[in-house]
């Protein structure tokens, strides 16, 4: 069992190197749509999907009702439901208070190490998501 | 929208995703899904994955949705290094090299 879990993070251990830059961005396009350091913070803490907050933050900044943004936030989210079922016959046996915990940090990275290890593909094309950004913004441009 | 709000839109937007994510594992638990529902979700990661990152790549919302060139090649590139050598750092690290090193070039 430690075994198990010491091997677990460090297969998840690379996705780091992804987050960071994704969770950087997310920091910068947050506080340029205004909102305060703390709620940045609090969205990436309560809400942990990277493209739904940029959705939920993006479609604030446009003054549409509340309603609005949350419902097109948890469409982006979604697919969230299908990687939970795909999982279930790897983890279902854990008991309930695991599995609750577990599912926290249940998204596409870690949906797709588990059972098909396509993790690569996606982690690849995540890479280029910080810098598409960048780019739109201008950044490094004269 | 005033801090308060926006509080609340954090608040409902946390825990409405974490009932999505809990919907399905907290639920099923240890029954045995039916062979069909199985043999559906075995595909979802070629279907899902793919769908994701292919918009990047080829229609990147950074161009307004036009073809880059540079991407392309960067893509190519992680993908070749991927199944490769199987190490998601390095294919991370060479795609987003290639990326921009073919920026820097003016691709």
């Amino acid at each position: 069992m430690r075994s198990a879990f010491r091997r677990s993070a460090a297969t998840g251990l690379p996705f780091v190197v992804v987050m960071v830059p994704f969770g950087a961005l997310f920091g910068v396009i947050g506080t340029e749509a205004g909102l305060p350091l703390a709620q940045v913070m609090g969205v990436s803490i309560a809400v942990i999907a990277g493209a739904a907050q940029f959705t939920a933050v993006q479609v604030m900044g446009d003054g549409v009702p509340v309603a609005v943004v949350i419902l097109s936030a948890l469409a982006v989210n979604l697919r969230i439901a299908m990687y939970s079922a795909s999982i279930a016959p790897w983890l279902g046996a854990a008991p309930l208070w695991q599995r609750a915990a577990i599912v926290c940090l249940l998204a596409a990275l870690t949906f797709a190490w588990v059972p098909w290890n396509l993790g690569l593909m996606f982690a690849a094309g995540l890479a280029m998501v910080p810098g598409a950004e960048a780019e739109r913004r201008g950044w490094g441009r004269a | 929208m005033s801090v308060a709000w926006v509080w609340g839109v954090i608040a409902v937007l946390g825990a409405a995703t974490y009932a999505i994510r809990l919907a399905f594992l907290g639920w099923i638990g240890n029954r045995s899904l039916p062979g069909w529902a199985l043999r559906h979700l075995r595909y979802k990661g070629v279907a899902v994955l793919p769908g994701l990152v292919a918009p990047l790549v080829v229609w990147p919302g950074a161009a307004g949705g036009a073809v880059e060139t540079a991407r392309l090649p960067a893509a190519a590139v992680a993908l070749g290094i991927g199944a490769w050598r199987r190490d998601v750092v390095l294919t991370v690290v060479a795609g987003a090299a290639t990326l921009a090193s073919l920026g820097a070039l003016g691709v």
